[in-house]
């Protein structure tokens, strides 16, 4: 009797269900913990995803589906399965638009319009992954929902893999998609002293003019009536997105403002964080169309990177040397980094540029463009809200 | 063969949707950007509406100035009147001050007479 126990409990250890793929994974969420803490990489993001990679390595049915559940006896899901299925439902990552309108000042992108040229031109980089996915056997919504990193929109991403169905990519994409957000810094400046010249690069720009309370006010109406209007299906996204910048610049829901920016984002980020890192079981993520999806992203980004840049590089000779081309890599929707970005590589070449507040025009113009992009491939695809 | 073939289809495919959807974002985006464009017309409207109600308050300030003038005036042509009905009092009191203080009545003016009230 007691043997038949100890045998029991044996069995129930992680030792006798694991496979090596896990322990692989487990390393790797132990050194995604270790860039997390030990060197500060992105570790609001990188905490929760590397510990629900751990927790889900260490024990699979973290993710058990409902279906798998019943028809194993079991009363209940598993706990990241749940979690799991506010993603696959859109839902957290709308939350997280609602968070980032919230938290976003649209006000350099309102005093110069002309930005939303260069947000549509950096999108150029996820059509160019969507032909290269093709070209390596990937279905047409699978080449979509993976091409959509190249917006370096962690939630869109998401959001297009579980509208599109591709919820068995969901994973290596998401885990992409965040990993070339964080990368931001590292891919792009290359890219963006290579396209253009030190003259370029120094060109300093006019100041933006100031914008009123009530143009900002009215900027997530009209936004959201024209863009839902031409493409309802990206009303889940740019809905939530201009709903949480109306909280922001209406100044009469500060409680509301506070909420979706604040204690709720977090804890929206926590859900998602760790059912994503939940998705990288062994057995879903090491296989070869992963390796093509990081290879497909970095594609997207650094395309999408030069094709903002050479956009920029137009509207400077357009301007007679008006606009810096360096603002033109910020379109890619990585926000604020891709920004930040810009303004390091300008301040590189001369120290008293200032083009933050010029690159945060196309870098917000770089979210909606990626919203618009999403909704338009499930135009394409058929697929509706 | 026929995969390549197939892989052709596809790629057309692709590149139809991808041109497609350039298209749209680049359509999307433009009309924005003009709508917005037209944006910075509203500071100009608010301040024409705030110049305009300012402009306003002032004629109301310059109406009641007017007005004011008008009382003072008035006051002050009533006083002369009284002044002149009362100009022997005035003489009395004028030479009365001189008197006192040892100068010529041509150093002061009398202004007002007023009783006190006891």
């Amino acid at each position: 009797m007691i043997l038949d126990t100890l045998q029991n409990l044996l069995n129930q250890t992680g030792f006798m269900s694991l496979e090596w793929g896990n322990y692989v994974m487990i390393l790797v969420a132990l050194i995604f913990l270790y860039l997390a803490i030990g060197k500060g990489f992105e570790p609001l993001l990188l905490v929760p995803i590397s510990f629900g990679m751990l927790l889900v390595n260490l024990f699979p049915d973290i993710m058990q589906s409902i279906a798998d559940a019943k028809a194993a006896g079991n009363a209940a899901a598993g706990l990241f399965h749940y979690f799991y299925l506010l993603d696959e439902w859109s839902i957290l990552p709308s939350l997280i638009f609602l968070g980032v309108g919230a938290m976003t000042d649209f006000g350099p992108l309102i005093a110069n319009p002309k930005s939303f040229l260069l947000g549509a031109a950096a999108q150029i980089g996820i059509f160019a992954a969507y032909f290269f996915a093709i070209l390596m056997g990937f279905n047409g919504k699978a080449a979509a929902a993976i091409s959509i990193i190249g917006g370096a929109d962690g939630p869109t991403s998401i959001f297009l893999a579980g509208k599109l169905g591709q919820t068995d990519l969901m994973g290596p994409i998401a885990v992409a998609a965040y990993s070339y957000m964080s990368l931001v810094p590292i891919i792009q400046p290359p890219i963006m002293r290579l396209l253009t010249t030190k003259k370029e690069r120094a060109i300093k720009m006019e100041q933006l003019r100031p914008v009123s309370k009530l143009e900002k006010i009215l900027f997530p109406v009209v936004v959201t009536i024209v863009v839902v209007l031409i493409l309802p299906t990206t009303a889940p996204l740019v809905g939530m997105l201009m709903l949480g910048n109306l909280f922001r610049e209406s100044g009469v829901v500060k409680q509301l403002s506070e909420t979706a920016s604040n204690a709720l984002m977090y804890i929206v980020v926590i859900l998602l964080g760790t059912s994503v890192g939940a998705t990288t079981s062994a057995a879903n993520f090491l296989n070869i169309s992963t390796l093509k999806i990081v290879a497909l992203g970095l594609v997207a980004f650094a395309v999408g990177t030069a094709a903002g840049v050479l956009f920029g590089k137009i509207m400077c000779k357009a301007t007679h040397g008006k606009v810096n081309p360096l603002i033109g890599s910020a379109g890619v929707s990585a926000v604020p980094m891709a920004a930040r970005v810009s303004q390091k590589v300008g301040s590189e070449t001369d120290p008293t540029n200032f083009l933050l507040m010029h690159a945060m025009g196309p870098n917000v113009a770089g979210v909606i463009g990626t919203a618009v992009v999403a909704g338009t491939f499930m135009a394409i695809f058929g697929v509706g809200i | 063969m026929i995969v390549l073939e197939t892989l052709g289809q596809k790629m057309a495919d692709a590149g139809l949707n991808s041109l497609v959807c350039i298209g749209v974002v680049f359509c999307v985006l433009i009309f924005i950007s003009l709508i917005i464009s037209l944006f910075q017309l509203i500071p100009k409207a608010e301040n024409a509406i705030a110049r305009k109600k300012e402009a306003k308050k002032k004629e109301k300030a310059i109406g009641s100035d007017a007005v004011d003038n008008a009382v003072s005036q008035l006051e002050a042509k009533e006083e002369e009147l009284v002044l002149e009905d009362e100009f022997e009092l005035v003489a009395v009191i004028s030479a009365a001050i001189a008197a006192s203080a040892g100068t010529s009545a041509d150093g002061f003016v009398v202004r007002s007479i007023r009783k006190i009230r006891r």
